[in-house]
């Protein structure tokens, strides 16, 4: 893929969540269409206790800020530590950077770095009105990682990953900033079935977290070529309700199912 | 106000700058009341070989204000970051000067002049040049990494240019350079309070210190010999113009 499609990619995903950012902090009036990204809170909570959220998940963190984009509960498999330092790939509104703060604790710190300028001003914004002091979020994308070398002990990344146009480069990356003995810890959907062409090359497919999801075979060997050990794919079939819902009648649930994404950077 | 309104005025100075940075990037025949292109780049000094090497998409978008390359020389392999490099003129040029064995990174916070750069490079055969979409208050770069920090009008830009100047010193190794052009207010003309509420930021005209202003943060920020250079011909309003500054981090 040329740099050219590659940033062409980006553009069509920065564009999609910069509109549901819009949306949700004009409390849906856009009526942005976004049958595969809600904007409403309450839809929202619902779709979010699905994913394995909990309903003091839900209390603890601002308004605003959980859109209900993500694809699984990243945490739950992160076993966050009181003052670990967290890395979130594609932070979005902060929601799971958020809850990531609450865990690491005053001594701790979390990093959100997200490409869409509207979706890290409103991450900001949230955390302000939160009075959260242990996180911050930076303009980046998780191609090009904004943290030093191996100062991270656990990334965390919700439904972004396969939103990237070179996955390769985000692992390299993920791996680089890592600490030695650090981990992975992410939610995203993988392809369980070669996508048909008309799929993949469908950009608002894309940006819905279909059309660029991999198969696990790829993510396997993608891990395993940046040097990460104990990788750990496991797909959710449960996920097949939710993810038949972001594109009513497609039948994407045939092709992508969520999964955690768990990897070790060896010490 | 409605806040769908797609006319609402845009107040976040960031986002102004934004827009009209995405706006110079694709749509750079529009008449945007200041100088931009090879002609502006050529009057403000930069070489020949340098307009005529680099692809014509570089410079249609590129609003130099000086020319940073005055202030000193740039060495083969050396490490240089740009901070607000637009469609990556600067960078490239950078680039060609540190060569093969040196490294250039390149950030901007308007993904569309990261799109362009990025295509400039490859077009240009430059794999040593790297853009990222970074805000200048947070420079992707590790402490102590880089020989030299340049920048073309950006930094009036910044609203807390005390954070830009920490995270510039931060990323130099000491001993490491500050070379930049910058728009600043024009104390000679008078008239630099007078029209302020009708003034843009995203222009670099309401963001822009008066010389002295910028040297003592310079100073504040830790590094020594702050230096203004000189003046140059750039005008973005008859309040403003573009000033040459050069510093250095204590080696």
């Amino acid at each position: 893929m040329s740099q050219k499609q590659a940033d062409d990619i980006r553009q069509s995903v920065r564009d999609s969540y910069a509109k549901v950012a819009e949306a949700s902090d004009a409390g849906e009036c856009c009526g942005v269409e976004t049958s595969c990204c809600g904007v409403s809170a309450d839809i929202n909570s619902v779709h979010s206790t699905r994913l394995g959220y909990s309903e003091n998940d839900l209390n603890h963190i601002p308004g605003g800020a959980d859109m209900g984009l993500g694809c699984g509960n990243p945490r739950a498999i992160a076993s966050l530590q009181a003052d670990e330092v967290v890395l979130d790939l594609g932070s979005g509104g902060g929601f799971d950077a958020f809850l990531a703060a609450r865990e690491v604790g005053e001594h701790g710190q979390v990093i959100g770095v997200d490409m869409t300028p509207a979706m890290v001003s409103k991450a900001r914004r949230n955390a302000e009105t939160a009075g959260f002091s242990n996180v911050e979020f930076r303009l980046g994308e998780i191609e090009y990682l904004p943290v030093a070398d191996s100062s991270v002990d656990v990334i965390i990344s919700n439904c972004v990953i396969n939103l990237s146009p070179d996955k390769a480069r985000v692992f390299r990356e993920a791996y680089r900033a890592l600490r030695p003995g650090g981990r992975l810890a992410i939610s995203d959907v993988v392809a369980t079935a070669t996508l048909p062409d008309e799929v993949r090359d469908d950009p608002h497919l894309h940006a819905c977290c279909v059309a660029g999801a991999a198969l696990v075979d790829e993510l396997q060997a993608m891990l395993e070529q940046a040097c990460f050990t104990d990788i750990r794919i496991t797909p959710k079939d449960e996920s097949r309700e939710f993810i038949s819902d972001w594109v009513p009648g497609s039948g994407v649930e045939d092709y992508v199912v969520s999964a955690h994404i768990e990897a070790i950077k060896p010490e | 106000m409605n806040q769908c309104d797609k006319d609402r005025p845009v107040e976040d100075p960031l986002e102004q700058v934004r827009l009209l940075y995405t706006e110079l990037a694709q749509n750079p025949e529009k008449e945007f009341g200041w100088g931009k292109g090879k002609e502006n780049a050529s009057a403000l000094g930069y070489t020949g070989e340098w307009l005529s090497c680099l692809p014509d998409s570089v410079w249609e978008s590129a609003a130099a204000v000086g020319n940073p390359f005055s202030l000193g020389p740039i060495h083969a392999g050396e490490t240089v970051i740009d901070i607000g490099c637009g469609a990556g003129a600067d960078a490239c040029i950078a680039a060609m000067l540190v060569g093969k064995t040196g490294m250039v990174l390149g950030i901007d916070c308007t993904p569309a002049m990261i799109t362009k750069a990025r295509e400039n490079a490859e077009v240009s055969g430059l794999p040593q040049v790297v853009f990222q979409v970074a805000e200048m208050t947070e420079l992707p770069l590790t402490d102590s990494a880089a020989d030299l920090v340049i920048s073309n009008g950006a930094i009036n830009l910044a609203e807390d240019k005390d954070t830009v100047l920490a995270e510039a010193y931060r990323v130099l190794r000491p001993g490491g350079r500050l070379q930049i052009a910058d728009m600043v207010r024009d104390t000679s003309t008078g008239n630099s309070v007078c029209c302020r509420a009708e003034e843009s930021w995203a222009d670099c005209v309401s963001g822009t210190l008066e010389p002295g202003t910028f040297l003592f943060m310079l100073t504040r920020a830790g590094f020594v010999d702050a230096e203004l250079v000189g003046f140059t011909a750039y005008r973005t309003a008859t309040s403003t113009t573009g000033a040459l500054f050069r510093a250095v981090k204590p080696g």
